[in-house]
């Protein structure tokens, strides 16, 4: 039973983390139908950005923490307006070739500059200790980084809900011509929302650096499971990639926890039976094709 | 106000315009008719910006539009009402009308609320979901949008296809009322009585090319015109709305 309920812990935890990967992919999905394989090594560039707050720069852990998606957010915008936006006219395809060969560079140029070894951070000083949750003892970093992944989210959807700048991306995901025909600069808001969903990814980067360690090959994970929780939900449907994270993150966990060699196949014969029977996703306003 | 010289377009290698030529003056109610696939709502794409012209010239208020994107273009107050309605359907009735208000500059809250006003119908469905309404008030809303923007001229595309009579009596006096407003209007419309009762002025497209302009006294003056280009049913029409 305490297995069991350490398990669905570590699955809530990780659902919150991963929403902050999903919600950037779901977007830019939904506002561009850009397919971003680049998400996970900006993800990775996140940690080493922490790092370069924390030992370069000699900022604190949470200054860094900050840090990180500001260093990371210029980065994306180039490759958005450089890579991106020359064939976003284009078949999907075309975006998930371009930005699975980004993703090479930058791990590339990762491990050039870093090294292909991994780093380990400790959590800031006074989150290192254990709480007692039913008698188990359960890292409290783990806990504060899933509190602060759930606030961020809750802001991103409060963004996309309540301001003019929210509205426009809804507008655009739903129609991006009749959008731009009513006076909607389609090209820059999707420059905008790729660097703002890629300085999500670059903030859960850093702030899973002491979860999870840094090492440049840390975001192949973490894409893969955005990519289910985002598929899950229904491509570009944000309240639906919620779901989809927290499904993807319990299987991963719970069925990790009970068969770890099968784990992966766990976490893909539900997405798989999910998607039989909803083959749009399980919210269905995504797009197959 | 808009004037369009020799416009030609194209959808890939197939050629729609041959040389489109028309102008709306400040305050009138321009009505562009004609067949099916005659070119009247490529020419209101072109003038959008959503299909360029691949040769010819546009102007808006002396300025040249042709190869500018389409959000530039209604920035200087053009509103497009597409023929299949576009309402943004997961958005609510007055976020679609907030979109339209807030993306040029042009607008204000008070003309958002105005917009939604010229539709009373609306109004009680202001926090409804766009995809939930009717055709005709998926029309309305459309317009409506489209009137958000504050714009100094509204294009129509076949605004009562398919519609009610009483939404087309809806629609007929939303249009009358812009024009009160000062909006001018260059509205496709294949309900030709509907087109005469708010017209001042008629351009005939077929095959892509202007064949016919003047007032509604000289189209009425010319039904070879009508049967021609806009086949007996037209004319039968035209019959009708003389009697």
């Amino acid at each position: 039973m305490n297995f069991f309920f350490v398990s669905v812990l570590n699955g809530v935890v990780y659902g919150c983390f991963l929403l902050l990967t999903s919600l950037g992919l779901s977007l830019v999905f939904g506002l561009g139908r850009v397919v971003n394989f680049a998400h996970g090594a900006l993800y990775a560039l996140g940690g080493y950005a922490l790092i370069v707050g924390m030992h370069g720069a000699g900022a604190g852990y949470w200054p860094a923490l900050i840090l990180a998606p500001l260093l990371v957010v210029p980065v994306a915008i180039l490759i958005e307006r450089v890579a991106i936006f020359p064939i976003r006219h284009r078949p999907e395809i075309y975006t998930l070739l371009v930005t699975f060969g980004i993703s090479f560079m930058i791990v590339g140029a990762i491990e050039y500059a870093f090294g292909t070894g991994t780093t380990l951070l400790p959590p800031p000083a006074p989150f290192v200790t254990t709480v007692d949750i039913f008698g188990n003892q359960y890292p409290v970093y783990r806990l504060l980084a899933a509190v602060v992944s759930l606030f961020v989210s809750a802001g991103v959807f409060a963004v996309i809900l309540f301001t003019p700048v929210g509205l426009r991306i809804r507008a655009v995901t739903d129609d991006p011509g009749m959008a731009e025909a009513l006076g909607v600069n389609t090209k820059w808001l999707l420059t905008l929302v790729f660097g703002c969903a890629a300085g999500l990814a670059a903030f859960a980067g850093a702030l899973g650096a002491p979860i999870f360690a840094v090492h440049p090959e840390m975001g192949t994970n973490i894409l893969l499971d955005s990519f289910l929780a985002v598929i899950l939900g229904g491509l570009g449907n944000l309240a639906g990639s919620v779901i989809g994270a927290f499904v993807v993150a319990l299987a991963k966990s719970i069925g990790g926890g009970y068969v770890t060699d099968w784990s992966i196949a766990v976490l893909f014969l539900v997405v798989a039976i999910a998607l039989i029977f909803r083959p749009t996703g399980v919210f269905g306003r995504g797009r197959v094709a | 106000m808009l004037g369009l010289k020799g416009v030609h377009a194209h959808y890939g290698s197939a050629h729609i315009l041959h040389g489109v030529g028309l102008e709306v003056q400040a305050g009138q109610i321009v009505c562009l008719v004609g067949r099916n696939g005659a070119g009247k709502s490529t020419t209101l794409k072109a003038i959008m910006g959503m299909v360029p012209p691949s040769e010819g010239e546009i102007t808006f208020q002396g300025e040249r539009i042709d190869g500018r994107a389409p959000h530039l273009i209604a920035g200087l107050g053009l509103a497009w009402v597409p023929e299949d309605r576009r309402v943004f359907g997961s958005l609510s009735v007055d976020e679609n009308i907030k979109v339209a208000a807030q993306a040029t500059r042009r607008s204000s809250a008070a003309n958002a609320r105005d917009a939604l006003g010229f539709f009373p119908d609306l109004v009680p469905r202001a926090g409804q979901l766009a995809k939930n309404l009717s055709g005709g008030q998926q029309q309305m809303l459309a317009i409506a949008r489209a009137l958000a923007s504050s714009p100094e001229l509204l294009m129509l595309d076949e605004p009562t296809e398919g519609l009610a009579p009483n939404m087309v009596k809806a629609i007929r006096v939303g249009i009358l009322e812009s024009r009160e407003r000062g909006v001018s209007i260059l509205v496709v419309e294949q309900n030709l009585r509907l087109a005469l009762s708010v017209g001042d002025v008629f351009f005939v497209l077929s095959r892509g090319t202007v064949v016919f302009q003047g007032t509604r006294d000289e189209l009425q003056a010319a039904p070879e015109i009508i049967s021609e280009h806009l086949g007996i049913g037209q004319a039968r029409e035209l019959s009708a709305w003389r009697e």
